[in-house]
């Protein structure tokens, strides 16, 4: 109880909202671009400003800004236009720009560069199959597509591009975005979809076909931001207008993907170009040990909480289902249907509800650790020999007390069993949050992915998996605990 | 059924234990006292049957129980035998009219608290020690602690149960222990009437004749009104001479075992007789 409330301080204890939160996506660029944010912020205001690094998707950042949890976030003109406002066919620069100001958003000039997609072929084929442009590809109609899952399903994505141009081809595989490169590279497909400042363009010499009926949109880089954020911050945000173009881009990513150089120094470098002013990135990495410790608090918390709440929950349910039969057939369907939704979907699903970060992850762990107990409760109660029960009713003992004095005790060892399956799936899962901005152990993961980085991985996924064997254990002992002495006689012997 | 308690069995209701249990005492006075006759019966039961969904498992049954006399219920597995007595013990609902000291029982909470009830192997929680069990529902009624230990000492006398079994968990206990545990534990709040289920089915012969002689003797001591469900002529002639015998949840015949034998009321009499004798 006391580990749970200091755990409940903590959680509360997170600092309030006069912050300046700045979010990227998960992938590289996006992370430097938010860096370069964060530094000028800091460097033009006197206003305390964060990055909640690799935050989520899109959708997850678009938002949790329209929320309010995040203040800017850096975005493509071409993706606000056609993915998140899809549904809005925005026809210009203006019309964008009004349908964001009427969700209490803005965004800034352009920051110099537009990352537009292109369809890429390794220079051998092209040039041995005379290919110039995209329209050439018709005369090709055997030829093997590898385009990214996303791009599917765009407004401006494959199909579109197939209508557009007439194109033949049958053969297209989804990817996800950095393994396309390696397939193009080892001829598994002909052609992918990349985006022009992708540092694997130069690294490969590819050829980027000419859009020669100008299908795709321009996807300007800018930054997004709220209304109310302060103007100073605005300015700062203003200054990094031309900041990059395509090269410099292309050649920041490739350092920071290939180069393994920290994206808060490289976006400290083009801070201080644009400013005039040297700026250094201040936020240090913690050593491992801290790190991990930090993370281990954030995800004991994120598990603790939904846990305790599922239990306060659970029971009573559980009890109440065991009692009434028809009730209880009810409540363990409708835990039962909770527990099939996909975990991913129920974290997205949350947000607009909850919003990002710790809340809607506690309340996802929360839904998946009610089946466990509330079937456990039940069962545990139902399984109880009808011959004791008519013995405590013939004592005369009171509903309640039979709960209390005979009931309970006799199922607590599979209560507690339910409470443990609980918990381990909760520590699992927990590494999901990461995805919607939660921290714990799944941000090390998260991070690693997009690098392919195995050691960050790592940081990750072994405190995780130390974790869940540690709980495991715990609760191991909290079933011998709370399994009377009675009834442990009695396993023994039979 | 009265005249039963012959003089020596009086005499040992003069022990220090039997002041505890005036009501139950001053009842059977009440009933031994010479010109009154039949004391009012302790339940009266009339029309009651049970039935689950289509399966008819007790057909309607007029039966008294008197104070201070043991009534034994006999017959085949399901011959509604056991069903009656859980009727008593107010543990299913019946159709038909239950009284329990007169009057028409609307609150069974109310009169469990004054039966003692005895299944097969004690019905005692697992998870309990002997001594929990038996004090459970005195602790649940918030009685005196010290008041609650003497008493259980006292049963425990009675029962030839000593401390270290009292402090055993019913998995430490042989079958015998447990079954007199669980005898302790309906005694506990000195009841009006004890139901006792197959109370010595589950014994080895040896141990089964033993505990029924004590629980005869236990039985005379605090004369107190029981109900015992046998399947066993032998061990329903040993309790009483006031004999119900039942069949596919009917009573065939109300009487004593040579009653049964001189005037069958049905084939079935003599067929279950027969049977019992040549086993």
């Amino acid at each position: 109880m006391r580990i749970f409330l200091c755990l409940l301080a903590m959680l509360f204890a997170t600092p309030a909202a006069a912050e300046i939160t700045v979010a990227s996506k998960v992938f590289t660029e996006n992370v430097i671009l938010g860096e370069m944010a964060r530094l000028a912020i800091a460097q033009g205001t006197d206003e305390p400003v964060r990055h909640r690094q690799e935050l989520g998707g899109t959708r997850v950042v678009f938002d949790a800004a329209i929320a309010g949890e995040v203040d800017v976030y850096p975005a493509y003109t071409g993706t606000l236009r056609y993915q998140t406002l899809a549904s809005e066919r925005i026809e210009s620069h203006g019309d964008l720009v009004a349908a964001l100001a009427s969700r209490g958003l803005r965004i800034t000039e352009p920051i110099g560069f537009s990352n537009n997609y292109a369809i890429a072929m390794m220079p051998e084929r092209a040039a041995e199959l005379g290919v110039r442009t995209v329209s050439d590809l018709k005369d090709h109609p055997d030829l093997i597509w590898g385009v990214e899952n996303e791009f599917l399903d765009r407004a401006d994505g494959w199909r579109a591009l197939k209508a557009a141009y007439g194109l033949p081809h049958g053969n297209v595989r989804g990817l996800l975005h950095d393994l396309g490169y390696r397939a193009l590279a080892s001829g598994e497909t002909d052609l992918i979809d990349a985006y022009t400042t992708d540092p694997q363009i130069a690294q490969h010499d590819l050829v980027l076909l000419e859009d020669d009926l100008e299908h795709f949109p321009t996807y300007d880089a800018v930054y997004l931001y709220r209304d109310d954020l302060p103007s100073a911050a605005v300015s700062a945000l203003e200054g990094l207008a031309g900041a990059l173009d395509e090269a410099a881009m292309q050649e920041i990513n490739g350092r920071a993907q290939f180069g393994g150089e920290d994206e808060g120094v490289l976006a400290a470098e083009v801070v201080s170009r644009v400013t005039g002013t040297a700026v250094e990135d201040d936020s240090a990495e913690a050593g491992l040990a801290a790190r991990i410790w930090a993370r281990t608090l954030e995800h004991l918390a994120l598990v603790g909480i939904a846990l305790g709440a599922a239990i306060l929950i659970a029971l009573p349910v559980g009890i109440l289902a065991a009692r009434l039969p028809r009730f209880g057939n009810l409540i363990l369907g409708a835990v039962g249907i909770l527990q099939t939704i996909p975990s991913l979907a129920l974290f997205v699903i949350l947000i607009p509800l909850l919003g990002i970060g710790f809340v809607p992850t506690i309340a996802a762990l929360f839904v998946y650790s009610l089946l466990p107990i509330v079937r456990n409760v039940h069962s545990g109660l139902t399984n109880i020999p009808a011959a004791l029960l008519d013995s405590a009713d013939a004592l005369g003992l009171s509903r309640r007390a039979r709960l209390r004095r005979v009931e309970l005790p006799l199922a607590a060892p599979t209560i507690m069993a339910g409470i443990k399956t609980a918990a381990v799936i909760a520590v699992g899962l927990a590494t999901l949050g990461a995805i919607i901005g939660a921290g714990g152990y799944g941000q090390p993961i998260l991070t690693g992915i997009r690098l392919a980085s195995t050691p960050l991985i790592l940081e990750g996924a072994i405190p995780a998996a130390a974790l869940a064997l540690v709980i495991q254990g715990l609760f191991d002992a909290a079933e011998r605990w709370v399994t009377p002495r009675g009834l442990r006689l009695k396993q023994a012997r039979s | 059924m009265v005249e039963r308690l012959s003089a020596p069995s009086e005499t040992r209701c003069e022990c220090k234990l039997s002041r505890r249990f005036g009501r139950s005492l001053a009842r059977l006075r009440v009933a031994q006292t010479p010109g009154i006759g039949f004391a009012p019966p302790v339940f009266s039961l009339n029309n009651v049957s049970v039935r689950y969904g289509e399966t008819v498992a007790l057909r309607p049954v007029s039966l008294d129980v008197r104070p201070g006399a043991t009534l034994v219920l006999i017959g085949p597995s399901g011959s509604g035998k056991t069903t009656l007595l859980r009727v008593l013990a107010g543990l299913v609902a019946p159709e038909g009219e239950v009284r329990f000291d007169g009057e028409v029982v609307t609150d069974w909470r109310g009169v469990r608290r004054r039966l003692g009830y005895v299944v097969q192997d004690g019905g005692l929680f697992p998870h309990l020690t002997a001594r929990e069990n038996v004090a459970l529902m005195s602790h649940e009624l918030g009685r005196d602690r010290a008041e609650t230990e003497a008493r259980i000492e006292e049963l425990a006398d009675l029962t030839h149960l000593n401390r270290a079994q009292l402090d055993r968990y019913p998995a430490e206990l042989s079958g015998g222990q447990k079954q007199r545990v669980g005898i302790v534990r309906a005694l506990m709040l000195e009841p009006d009437v004890l139901l006792l289920d197959e109370p010595l089915s589950a014994l080895d012969p040896i141990i089964r004749a033993e505990l029924a002689k004590e629980l005869k003797t236990i039985i005379e001591t605090l004369g107190t009104t029981v109900v015992l469900v046998t399947h066993s002529l032998s061990e329903a002639q040993f309790f009483s001479d006031r004999l119900v015998l039942m069949r596919g949840g009917s009573v065939v015949q109300e009487g004593s075992y040579e009653e049964f034998e001189r005037a069958p009321a049905d084939p079935f009499v003599t067929q279950f007789i027969e049977a019992e004798t040549l086993l």
